[in-house]
C-alpha cells in the first residue's frame, strides 16, 4: 500500500493543519475529552426575531440581506463579544444571542473548503458555508 | 437601504453617532472619567492601525481606526454605576462593529477593573 497521493490530507496538509490548530484551540480548558467529541460553540448576536428565524428556518442568505448582511456569516466563541454585537443588531429589536454549536470535523470540513477563517476568537463563514452549516451545526438560543 | 434596518440612525452625510453605556462600579466618577477619557486618547494613538490575519489562509487584513471613526471615544457621563460613551463614526465606516467590540471595548475592559459587564448601544441622544 502506498501514499494516497489523492488523498484530501495529502493534498491540502497545511489546511489540514490549520483546521487541527484552529480545533485545538477552540478545544483547550476543562473537558477537552467531551468538547474533542462535541466540538466547538459558538456565538452569533443579534435580535431576537432574527434567532428565531434561524432556529426555525435555518440560516438565510436572503433574511441576512434585508439587514444589510448575507454575504458573509460571522460568529465568535466569545459569549461577550456576541451580546455587544447582539446589542448592535442593525434591526434594533431586542438583543438575542445565537449558539451554534459545530463538530470538530465539521470545522475541518468548512476549511478545507476555503469557507471559514478565522481571527482570534471570531469565525467568517463564506456564503457557500451558510448551508453547510445549517446541515452541520446545531442552533439553540442562549437563555 | 432596507427599511429592516434601524440601527445606526445614519445623519445625511452617512455619518453617525453611537452610544454605549456600561456598568461600572467607582466610588469617584469625575476621576474615573476623567482616567477614562485619558486612556482612550493614548489608546487612540497608539492604535491606529489593527492588522488582522485570518487562518489558515494567513490573509492579511489591514484596518485604520480614522477610516471608521471621527475622533477618539468621548466619555460623556459617569456615576457610580454607569458609564456613557459616544463614537462618531464616518459615513463610509464598514468595519466600526469590530472595531468597538473586540478592539475598543475588549482592551476597555482588560484595563479597568471599574468595568462590570455587558452594557447597551444605541443611537446618540
Amino acid at each position: 500500500m502506498g501514499v494516497d497521493t489523492d488523498a484530501l490530507e495529502y493534498k491540502k496538509p497545511a489546511l489540514i493543519s490549520a483546521g487541527v490548530v484552529i480545533g485545538a484551540q477552540l478545544l483547550s480548558g476543562s473537558g477537552e475529552a467531551k468538547l474533542a467529541e462535541e466540538g466547538a460553540a459558538l456565538y452569533h448576536g443579534s435580535d431576537a426575531a432574527s434567532v428565531e428565524d434561524i432556529l426555525a428556518n435555518g440560516l438565510s442568505q436572503s433574511a441576512a440581506a434585508e439587514q444589510g448582511g448575507g454575504d458573509v456569516f460571522w460568529a465568535t466563541s466569545n459569549l461577550e463579544d456576541a451580546q455587544w454585537f447582539a446589542e448592535a443588531n442593525p434591526a434594533g429589536g431586542s438583543p438575542a444571542i445565537l449558539r451554534i454549536d459545530v463538530s470538530l470535523p465539521a470545522v475541518q470540513q468548512l476549511i478545507t473548503k476555503g469557507a471559514l477563517e478565522t481571527e482570534g476568537s471570531v469565525f467568517k463563514f463564506s456564503g457557500s458555508a451558510w448551508q453547510d452549516l445549517n446541515e452541520l451545526g446545531k442552533f439553540s438560543k442562549v437563555p | 437601504m432596507s427599511e429592516k434596518i434601524r440601527f445606526p440612525k445614519r445623519h445625511a452625510d452617512g455619518s453617525f453617532c453611537i452610544e454605549v453605556s456600561l456598568p461600572v462600579s467607582t466610588n469617584d466618577p469625575q476621576g474615573f472619567l476623567e482616567r477614562v477619557q485619558d486612556w482612550f486618547t493614548q489608546w487612540v494613538e497608539a492604535n491606529q492601525i489593527w492588522i488582522r490575519k485570518w487562518e489558515p489562509t494567513e490573509r492579511i487584513e489591514e484596518l485604520s481606526y480614522a477610516q471608521e471613526f471621527k475622533r477618539e471615544p468621548q466619555v460623556i457621563s459617569c456615576n457610580s454605576t454607569e458609564l456613557k460613551l459616544r463614537l462618531d463614526v464616518q459615513p463610509s465606516a464598514r468595519w466600526w462593529k469590530d472595531w468597538m467590540v473586540t478592539r475598543i471595548l475588549a482592551d476597555f475592559k482588560a484595563a479597568f477593573a471599574e468595568i462590570k459587564g455587558v452594557g447597551h448601544i444605541g443611537d446618540c441622544e
